[in-house]
């Protein structure tokens, strides 16, 4: 078997031509994970071949609307591209507290189109929701599992947004943490300890510390490039993914200074400063086979 | 001056890698006019050289999923990038019943969002919008205007889906027909008469014909290629932008189809099969 994890989306609020918003999809086997769901991420696991009928289950991190602005159209386009009717709902999950509150209300609105979608098309099946909702754990805590491959979620610190937490995936290939939206905290480094690949999110607390008093307030609830460093480097982890990248990068010198903190940070494994759809085996399978796209289209011809 | 009319998203509800969502992007000068806000709509914006925060106003022609579904993106952009809060109250214009009254309610979802964003950096936690819905006009009306650009909704026919509606854009430059999700009919000759640019939705029926007849039903509210082709012959439009591409070309050779096609409805002037962003000026120095 193989596991592997890609960056759906490596951008924040502020858009960018080419960095769609917040998500990362592991893979093992037929298992396809999706962690946040921000804008235009449908269109990123189309480039990531998945046929989003087929997608297994998607997790939120926060209830920040860069995380979430893609997920009606995902669940929307689960629906409309399951011409068989034959998909189960899709299982979202999320954190009890707002973020469960805004996924129980994401098909608001659309009561409309999906009416005059299904009455056109002859479907006998409706979008339905399929939330599942923990309560935040003091400690990293199962839940989520399929066979061999667990998810487990961590609280992590993003106030003044409560509710926060990070996700880890443990296949029988390796294990990937994701941090969600953070601080560098004890709490991402309890829920990252042993994984084989972490996907960091990175503020350079440098370029903020130029702007004027009242821009710097992210400054409060995000990850600095060289704690990121300390921290990844203290826990040994060979391959460090950053992504939510503020400022956004637009050149390889741009990525360079991200690259140089965290180095000053101390880490010395692999480093990345991802773009869209930057992928990478996790654990030791290799990268898994991907014709998802291609076999599902062949299928419904 | 000039005027470039710039397709945000060619794509459709079924999701391919490299098409957004249904979108139209209409520039003079400092005027951005972005017409329906599919999927992927604010990347976009921000690759033509645009943003949320510079729309002046936005249009939408019905309340089809994949032409709305970026629209909340656009709004909470627009308020998220505003960050010296000196941004105009966006105008959003649709026509009235379902596509109306999705608007009204979409903010609601967003309040927890938008609290906790407020209490963080001392913001006014209400995106600036301005929802001014207008009934769906019999004949060609301006629903918006400013010194030197007015909009025009008109009806078009998209059954079952009632009220929809096609825009028609006239600057000192010349006029642009966007035909928003229609079958061929006079209903769109009626806007787009004397129009420099249609963009026109298109699908092509020979592919969607073979399909098993419980799969055909988008063939009954789509505009079909060799229609196109004969309307826009008979209008003399010297250039037609084809978008909201059924089924999706994923390279040149799919492309020519739809050219063949339309070409044996007798058009005979510019023709693009458009992808993401492809654009076209009027009113160059000449």
């Amino acid at each position: 078997m193989s596991t592997s994890v890609t960056i759906t989306g490596t951008g924040c609020p502020i858009p960018d031509g080419n960095r769609a918003g917040p998500g990362a999809l592991v893979r093992y086997d037929d298992l396809t994970l999706q962690f946040d769901v921000g804008r235009s991420t449908v269109q990123r696991l189309a480039g990531a071949n998945v046929w989003i009928p087929n997608l297994t289950a998607a997790f939120i991190t926060h209830h920040h609307s860069d995380h979430l602005t893609g997920l009606a159209d995902l669940i929307l386009t689960h629906w409309t591209m399951d011409r068989t009717d034959a998909a189960p709902a899709l299982p979202i999950i999320a954190p009890a507290g707002p973020s469960a509150d805004y996924v129980a209300t994401v098909l608001d609105g659309w009561e409309a189109d999906i009416e005059v979608r299904a009455t056109h098309a002859g479907r006998t099946t409706r979008p339905e929701l399929d939330l599942q909702t923990f309560e935040i754990p003091d400690h990293p805590t199962e839940i989520w599992r399929h066979g061999e491959v667990v998810v487990s979620a961590g609280q992590v610190r993003h106030e003044p947004c409560p509710n926060a937490v990070g996700y880890r995936v443990d296949t029988p290939d390796g294990s990937v943490a994701i941090s969600g939206d953070t601080r560098v905290c004890d709490e991402v480094a309890e829920l990252a300890a042993g994984v084989d690949v972490l996907v960091y999110e990175a503020m350079r607390y440098s370029f903020f510390r130029d702007l004027p008093p009242h821009r710097q307030y992210v400054m409060d609830y995000h990850a600095d490039t060289h704690e990121i460093g300390a921290q990844a480097a203290e826990l040994g982890v060979p391959t460090l993914i950053l992504t939510h990248l503020i400022p956004a990068p637009v050149d390889a010198a741009e990525k360079q200074a991200y690259v140089d903190e965290v180095r000053a940070g101390g880490y010395r494994g692999e480093l990345v400063v991802a773009d869209d759809l930057f992928t990478c085996a996790v654990g030791t399978g290799g990268l898994p086979e991907v014709r998802e796209i291609v076999q599902a289209a062949a299928e419904q011809a | 001056m000039t005027t470039t009319v710039t397709i945000t998203g060619t794509g459709t509800p079924l999701a391919t890698a490299d098409r957004a969502g249904a979108g139209v992007l209409v520039r003079h000068g400092d005027t951005h006019l972005q017409f329906d806000a599919g999927r992927a709509t604010v990347n976009r914006l921000i690759a033509a050289g645009s943003s949320p925060a510079d729309l002046t106003a936005l249009f939408l022609t019905h309340y089809h999923s994949d032409h709305l579904v970026g629209l909340q993106d656009v709004v909470l952009s627009h308020w998220t990038m505003d960050v010296y809060n000196e941004a105009e109250v966006l105008p959003i214009l649709a026509p009235n019943g379902p596509t109306s009254r999705f608007c009204e309610r979409m903010l609601d979802l967003w309040d927890d969002d938008l609290e906790v964003r407020a209490l963080h950096n001392h913001r006014d936690p209400r995106p600036k919008i301005d929802l001014r819905g207008f009934d769906t006009p019999e004949e060609p009306t301006t629903v918006w205007s400013n010194a030197e650009v007015r909009v025009l909704a008109a009806p078009v026919r998209h059954e079952p889906i009632i009220g929809a509606v096609g825009y028609r854009i006239e600057t000192p430059d010349g006029v642009v027909a966007i035909s928003g999700d229609t079958v061929v009919c006079d209903e769109v000759a009626a806007f787009a008469a004397g129009a420099d640019v249609v963009v026109y939705e298109a699908l092509r029926m020979d592919v969607i014909a073979r399909r098993p007849p419980d799969k055909r039903y988008i063939m009954h509210y789509h505009a079909d290629t060799r229609l196109i082709g004969k309307q826009m012959a008979e209008l003399d439009i010297p250039v037609v932008m084809l978008t909201h591409l059924i089924p999706a070309p994923s390279n040149d050779a799919e492309k020519q189809p739809f050219i063949d096609e339309v070409r044996e409805g007798g058009y005979r002037g510019t023709l693009m099969v458009c992808d993401d962003l492809d654009t076209v000026t009027l009113g160059e120095d000449q």
